[in-house]
């Protein structure tokens, strides 16, 4: 439903918000939880560049009407300044009456940019076309919402450091139907977004690689025993994905991966410990762990994290992952 | 941004719904350049060629200003500014590159359009206009649909729906608008297309020209009865000087005013509106004599009507006539004039009238005589009479003996001048048809007639019509029961039946009261409509703040009622609204979900009436459940909502 539209700056309107005298407009604009509509305090308007063009063109057109006295002439002129008028009134009913709820955003990390989510639904009968969406001048996404559905539009805040990233207020606007009129609206759903500190690169983190030799060393493929065949697991490494028989099952889609499980040996294990790392600086250590808990969950690896104050016990998968990220994230917050 | 190539061929489409109108009157250079413009459009919207490089595009620039050179000898005026421009639409598919241009096309297309009302206002070409403007609305709103996906017809649609919304905005603004009664600068000489109408000089042929025209030349609205067809001579030129050939008017009439005879009350006094089609001169109709008029135009010592400028847009005069009063207006001078005949001409027409009024005592003894001559010789009204020598009457009086009323009131005005009695022709139109639907008289071109004036001592000017004494039925009962052959009148003459006579009467009301009140509503008219609503001498700022006042009322009343409309309508959850809509069509099969009965009862409850239903049922509660309680995703929500419109109940 939205194609995601390249970069564009549009025409930015005066940030009114931010300075106090403004303050009944900050009201309107939140900061909110739950659903918001769009009602006629919230949305703005005014003619564009295209619009200022048509209102040279109705001037014109009425002046050659008196000038030569045709009643055609001014019909037709009049029927121009109606029709500017309904697009004004059109426009600014494609966004008033949308109701806005936030629509989450995955975590990421430091240094990428965070997507926010927001959900347009359309509680009337008429599609609403072309609304876009931006944050800080920035144009990223254009959606169409239908009538009685609920559209997902996105922004992009970029995310610089570690913690919950406010989204803070983005921005609505539509020209829709005539390119006349500009409607926007400023709204701020309290979104915010998880980021988690920038992994170290490989290089960095290898002259500080600290594996507690002995009770996490790796054991050895030959020692395991080999104990039969399971369904795949969120968690579970790429090397013990029977691939022959991956390749023999009907169906061979991702689901239906099939894992050799080994008895006997003990899995793989690792600690991820703050005080074991030869790293200087809170930052630098925690992107280090970061590049450590990546690393081990990539690997298939068992692994838990221990910080100062905190302690994860050893587990895999992508929601124990997640865990270890956002102790790392929130760590001293 | 890079422009889609294919978006042209709409806008193509779109220049030539605009010029369609204007193609009859394009010179064929022009119209040689846009059949290669658009020939070259095509080529690129196909792919097969580029859009041309600046420098081409400036040496088409120069073509199209050749080509009005060429064809206009300037580029100035109404249609050669019109040509350019449109041309220059063309040359803008060339360097079509983003949005901006699109839309330049199509404000220029809106421009070009309105260049249509120089040449006619006809209501076909407001429906046409309207039908453009659909259109070029319907462009307009493609380049703001930003992920295209509208389809023509919704697009088409809602271009539909904005503009029939903008009626009621463009109806108070048409009616409280002020008007001004005269242009701001003054008018290219090109501004009014060729009309036709009687012109101001007659010489055979020339009135011929106007019988097999079916153009309507005036309208008139009768206060009380209209007067019988034989009393209906619409005066419209006096044409007192002859060289031979040609009648022409005198030059300095304009000028002389004549006092209007005052009206005595007679019972033969006739009031009437006159709606005048524009015909390209200054002058009026009105019916003998006229004593009263309203309006800024001049009565001369001719009784004619004259107007300040040439009549090029329909106008509208109230008239006061008296068929009994004649006009007594003959200085020794005008008498001259009227007895003036070319030297060494028609020396047979001479002799015979010199011979014919010393057989008689009286001159009106001496005018009927003549007429008797045209009724007992074989004198024969025909619309194509045989061609004339240079002794134009000896050869009409005593040879051919044929022809239409120019050469009846031609020869007698000369035959009454040669007698020394004072005579001058009169070119106007006689008779007309009532529009039995509409309680008003159509005087068409074809009604076009020529008659004669003499002076008669006692009574003034005389109206004398030697056409009547050939061919009685002309005058009696109109041109179509003249007794002319039916072939040689024009198709629209000849009696028709008359479901056909019914349908040209009501497409003429349509016209006579679009005329009225669309073309012709103008200051004055827009005065008279005030008045009539009882706001009297109301003023022009007046009337614009009025416009201001009702706009404003009429804008917060639609505000209004829209936020009093979505009200009404809000709905606080979709999901739990349509879940609504779903206990509705079980509720239609007996099923009422009872207030304090939680989804998931009304289930229970609502399988065991409809067990078939039990799946969809089942589907359609869970997903509500998820879509309303649960971390509610957009997918899940839209599929919830088309589960709910597609159940069917029992």
């Amino acid at each position: 439903m939205g194609a995601r539209s390249a970069t564009k700056k549009f025409f930015q309107l005066p940030d009114f918000s931010r300075k106090p005298v403004f303050n009944f407009i900050a009201k309107r604009i939140g900061p909110f939880t739950g659903t918001v509509t769009l009602d006629r305090s919230r949305v703005y308007i005014l003619p564009t560049k295209t619009g200022l063009m048509f209102l040279l063109l109705l001037l014109l057109l009425l002046l050659g009407s008196v000038n030569y006295s045709k009643s055609l002439g001014y019909v037709l002129t009049f029927i121009l300044v109606g029709l500017g008028n309904v697009a004004m009134f059109t426009c600014w009913k494609n966004l008033a009456g949308l109701k806005l709820r936030a629509g989450g955003a995955s975590p990421v990390f430091a240094g990428e940019k965070a997507v926010f989510a927001v959900q347009l639904e359309n509680p009337d009968a008429q599609t609403r076309y072309s609304i876009a969406i931006g944050h800080h001048g920035e144009e990223f996404e254009v959606v169409d919402v239908p009538s009685d559905r609920v559209a997902l539009a996105h922004f992009q805040v970029d995310a610089e450091q570690r913690g919950y990233l406010q989204a803070g207020r983005f921005r609505l606007h539509t020209e829709f139907p005539m390119g006349l009129f500009v409607a926007w609206t400023w709204i701020d759903l309290s979104m915010q977004c998880l980021v988690y500190p920038k992994p170290a690169r490989s290089a960095e983190l290898a002259a500080a690689a600290s594996h507690e030799e002995g009770d996490q060393s790796m054991q050895g493929a030959g020692s395991e025993e080999f104990a039969g065949l399971r369904k795949y697991q969120e968690g579970d490494s790429w090397r013990r994905v029977a691939w022959k028989a991956v390749a023999q099952s009907a169906d061979p889609v991702y689901g239906d991966l099939i894992i050799k499980e080994f008895s006997g040996g003990r899995p793989e294990l690792q600690w991820i410990d703050w005080q074991a790392l030869a790293v200087a600086g809170t930052e630098a250590r925690l992107s280090a762990m970061t590049r450590l808990v990546l690393e081990a969950e990539q690997a298939g690896r068992h692994y838990g994290l221990r910080l100062p104050g905190k302690e994860i016990e050893p587990g895999h998968g992508r929601a124990h992952c997640a865990q270890c990220l956002k102790a790392l994230a929130l760590y001293g917050l | 941004m890079d422009f889609d190539r294919k978006k042209l061929l709409p806008v193509l489409i779109g220049i030539h719904m605009v010029a369609l109108p204007m193609y009859t009157r394009l010179p064929p250079y022009v119209l040689l350049l846009i059949v290669a413009f658009t020939i070259w459009t095509l080529l690129i919207i196909s792919g097969r060629v580029q859009q041309p490089v600046k420098f081409i595009r400036m040496l088409l620039a120069a073509a199209v200003v050749m080509s009005l050179i060429v064809s206009y000898g300037t580029i100035f005026g109404q249609m050669p500014g019109t040509s350019m421009v449109l041309m220059l639409s063309f040359l803008k598919l060339f360097e079509m590159k983003q949005k901006s241009d699109v839309l330049m096309v199509v404000f220029l297309g809106y421009f070009l359009i309105a260049s249509n009302f120089f040449n006619t206002q006809s209501p076909w070409i407001a429906v046409y206009v309207f039908i453009v403007v659909i259109y070029l609305t319907s462009l307009l709103i493609s380049f703001s649909d930003r992920l295209s996906t509208t389809t023509i017809q919704s697009r088409i649609r809602l271009s539909l729906r904005m503009v029939l919304q903008a009626i009621p905005l463009m109806l108070v603004l048409f009616i409280l608008f002020p008007r001004l009664s005269g242009p701001l600068w003054s008018l290219p000489k090109d501004a009014q297309a060729k009309l036709s109408g009687v012109s101001d000089e007659m010489s055979p042929g020339s009135i011929n020209d106007l019988i097999s025209s079916g153009e309507v030349a005036f309208r008139v609205q009768f206060e009380g009865k209209a007067p019988a067809q034989k009393d209906l001579y619409w005066r419209g030129l006096v044409l007192s000087h002859y060289d031979g050939r040609t009648w022409r008017r005198e030059d300095a009439q304009a000028k002389s005013r004549y006092d209007v005879v005052p009206a005595n009350a007679s019972v033969q006094t006739i009031a009437y509106t006159v709606t005048l089609e524009p015909h390209g001169r200054d002058w009026l109709y009105s019916l003998e004599s006229p004593i009263a008029i309203d309006g800024p135009y001049d009565l001369t010592r001719e009784l004619q009507l004259v107007a300040h400028r040439k009549i090029n847009g329909s106008i509208m005069y109230k008239m006061t006539s008296n068929l009994n009063v004649f006009n007594k207006a003959l200085s020794m001078q005008e008498r001259q004039k009227n007895l003036l005949l070319p030297a060494n001409l028609n020396h047979y027409t001479i002799n015979f009238a010199k011979e014919k009024r010393s057989e008689v005592d009286s001159d009106l003894e001496y005018i009927n005589s003549v007429l008797n001559y045209f009724t007992t010789e074989k004198f024969f009204y025909t619309l194509s009479p045989k061609l004339l020598g240079e002794n134009a009457m000896d050869d009409f009086l005593f040879t051919t003996q044929q022809g239409f009323c120019e050469h009846y009131s031609s020869a007698f005005v000369y035959l009454m001048r040669a007698a020394g009695i004072p005579a001058r022709v009169v070119v106007g139109y006689q008779g007309g048809t009532m529009n039995p639907l509409d309680d008003y008289m159509i005087v068409r071109q074809s009604d076009a007639h020529a008659w004669a004036e003499v002076w008669l001592g006692n009574r003034g000017w005389t109206r004398v019509d030697p056409t009547s004494a050939v061919s009685p039925d002309r005058i009696e009962q109109g041109i179509a029961q003249a007794g002319l052959e039916e072939s040689r009148l024009p198709s629209f003459l000849v009696s028709e039946n008359s479901f056909l006579m019914k349908l040209r009467f009501q497409m003429d009301s349509f016209n006579y009261n679009w005329n009225k009140w669309v073309i012709g509503f103008n200051d004055k008219k827009q005065r008279e409509l005030f008045e009539m609503l009882g706001f009297r001498n109301i003023e022009k700022s007046k009337l614009f703040l009025w416009m201001v006042i009702i706009m404003t009322l009429s804008g917060a009343l639609v505000a209004l009622w829209v936020f009093i409309a979505k009200g009404k309508k809000e709905k606080e959850d979709i999901s739990a609204y349509y879940y609504g809509v779903f206990c509705k069509k079980l509720a239609k099969s007996g099923l009422v979900r009872a207030p304090s009965e939680s989804a998931d009862e009304f289930l229970v409850r609502a399988a065991a009436v409809l067990p078939e239903q039990e799946k969809m049922m089942r589907l359609i509660t869970s997903y509500y459940h998820a879509a309303r309680y649960g971390n509610s995703q957009v997918a899940r929500k839209n599929r919830f909502i088309s589960l709910v419109k597609s159940f069917r109940g029992a």
